[in-house]
This record gives C-alpha cells, sequence and structure tokens, in this order.
C-alpha cells in the first residue's frame, strides 16, 4: 500500500478563471455585478429598468445565462447595449469558464457596469464564483416569506439584498419581519433593499448602492480576488 | 476527498458517480473515501473565528452576522491510496 498526499482542490479551475476575469474587469475598470435569484423573481426587468436609469452616465453590458431560449437577450438588447446570452442547455448555474468565454466577445472600453443575470436557481448559483466584484441575491415577495432561512447559501455571501414585488406585499399578507429576522442571523452586512422595478419603489437606493460601489471599484478599492 | 459541509456535497451522489467515471480506467473499483469537513468561519467585525451552523451565522463574540467562510466550502482530493502493484 503506498499513501500519495495531493491536497488539490478540485473546484480551482473554476477559481483561477474568475480571478483572471476579475482581473480583466479590474483592468478596464468595470464593476461586474453577479445577480441570483430564484426564476421569476424579477431580475430581467431590474436590469431593464436599472440599465435605462443608468445610461445618461453610465454604460452597461449584460451577460445573461438561461437553458434554453433567448428571450432575456432580446429584452435586454432593445436597450441597445452589448448583451450576450449563455445558453447552459440544462446546466443549473454559470460557471468563470462560460463567463471568460462571453467576456471575450464584449467590447469592454466605456463599460462601467457588466451584470451578469446567472440562471434562476437558488441552490447551484451560490456556489461559483464567477470572478464578480459584488453579489445580489434577489428575492420576491411572491415566493414567500421564508426564503432565506431556506436557502441561506444564497443570501449568507450577497452584498446587497433586494426584495422586489413590494407592490403586492399587502396583498399577499408578506411578513416582512420574517425576512428581517432571518437575515438577521444569516447576514448583516448587506443592506437589504425593497423595492418593485413596477412602481419604481426602492430604485433609488439601488442605484445609489451600484453606483457608490462602481466608484470604489475605480478608486481601485474593488473586492480583492 | 474531504467536502466542506456548506458546499452541497451529497456524499452518495459523489460516490456513485465516482464509480461510473472510474469504470474501465485504472480507478476502475476504487473506493471513494469522502469526509465532511465543518465550516468554519472569521467574523469580519471583530476577526473571531467560531463554527456556524446552517440556520445561523452568528458571531459569538459580537453578534453579528458578517461572516467570511474560510473552511467547509471547499472540495479537496486530499489523497490517494495505491494497493501494491498499481502504476504510480
Amino acid at each position: 500500500m503506498k499513501k500519495i498526499t495531493v491536497v488539490k482542490n478540485v473546484l480551482e479551475a473554476n477559481e483561477a478563471v474568475a480571478r483572471e476575469n476579475r482581473r480583466r474587469m479590474d483592468a478596464a475598470r468595470v464593476l461586474a455585478v453577479n445577480i441570483t435569484s430564484a426564476p421569476g423573481s424579477g431580475k430581467t426587468s431590474l436590469l431593464e429598468k436599472s440599465i435605462s436609469a443608468l445610461a445618461p452616465r453610465f454604460q452597461s453590458a449584460v451577460i445573461v445565462g438561461d437553458l434554453q431560449t433567448t428571450r432575456d437577450a432580446e429584452r435586454l438588447a432593445r436597450l441597445d447595449i452589448q448583451v450576450t446570452q449563455i445558453n447552459t442547455e440544462g446546466g443549473c448555474h454559470l460557471s468563470a469558464t462560460q463567463v471568460a468565454e462571453a467576456l471575450g466577445g464584449l467590447d469592454l472600453t466605456g463599460l462601467s457596469f457588466l451584470f451578469i443575470e446567472n440562471i434562476g436557481n437558488m441552490v447551484c448559483p451560490a456556489e461559483f464564483d464567477l470572478g464578480e466584484h459584488a453579489r445580489v441575491a434577489m428575492l420576491s415577495v411572491p415566493e414567500g416569506d421564508d426564503k432565506v432561512a431556506k436557502y441561506p447559501t444564497l443570501f449568507q455571501p450577497a452584498d446587497v439584498i433586494l426584495l422586489n414585488k413590494m407592490d403586492l406585499v399587502g396583498i399577499l399578507d408578506y411578513d416582512l419581519g420574517r425576512v428581517r429576522d432571518d437575515l438577521s442571523r444569516i447576514n448583516t452586512r448587506a443592506p437589504l433593499i425593497e423595492l418593485s422595478t413596477k412602481t419604481g419603489r426602492g430604485m433609488d437606493t439601488w442605484l445609489q448602492w451600484l453606483t457608490t460601489r462602481h466608484g470604489a471599484c475605480v478608486a481601485g478599492r474593488a473586492k480583492e480576488a | 476527498m474531504t467536502a466542506g459541509a456548506m458546499r452541497g456535497i451529497v456524499p452518495e451522489a459523489l460516490e456513485m458517480a465516482f464509480s461510473y467515471a472510474a469504470k474501465g480506467t485504472c480507478a476502475d473499483g476504487a473506493v471513494l473515501r469522502l469526509e465532511t469537513v465543518q465550516p468554519v468561519a472569521r467574523c469580519r467585525q471583530c476577526d473571531t473565528r467560531y463554527n456556524p451552523t446552517g440556520d445561523s451565522f452568528l458571531c459569538p463574540s459580537c453578534g453579528q452576522a458578517n461572516a467570511e467562510l474560510v473552511a467547509g466550502n471547499d472540495i479537496v482530493l486530499a489523497s490517494v491510496t495505491l494497493e501494491d502493484g498499481s502504476p504510480e
């Protein structure tokens, strides 16, 4: 019998590519934002509204992941921005390699924000670093007020938490206290922003968070690899 | 192999996938030993190291949930044991 010590991190391949993605975006002074949530919580609507509102001052591009179809990319392309669709054909999350390939097709010159719309899934996207500078975890009122406690791995590492579809909060007897209480045990670092992409509520706070974070990135204070 | 408890690894699924992947290779019939590593968090607020649970990342010192996972989030191939006569 012979025992050989290896100690090889199986996920190192992804992490090495993620570091390279981050370095490329650091060099281009682009803030990369990875948006994670369940399907249907409003990621694409959030991007449509955010990118339009930022447009007078900041240019954005989007890498959008879906199992199938180019519907989200078609919606976002109407904003006259660079959009790259990744079809994972069944894959339940984006990987750093897929983002690296998509980055190869984007012109980063003059860009301020690169939004990565991850696959709608509250489990697997939490596990893979894509090379982003900031991670957004989004939930929406119709999903129920128990999701933070049920999917802590999505919310624990998030830099900001967005609660969308607040226009439905009264109709659905949603318990906001429960969400805040769960977050008080999972993540007290990330601000919780209550918003509605439909009514525009909370969008100013979210856009302010983004531009502050972008300012920090340009000042060279973006998250270390 | 060691797998972090926060990594979402299902041991039975990994062991089954390994046995299929190994078929027809020099690792055919090899046994995958998987150990679970308990999570360790570092509090960004006060630098305390502690063991979070699945539903609470509260720091025992300062009471904040401002944790960076420093262990329990990796999958590591720790070692390979070869039987006599196997190619090295």
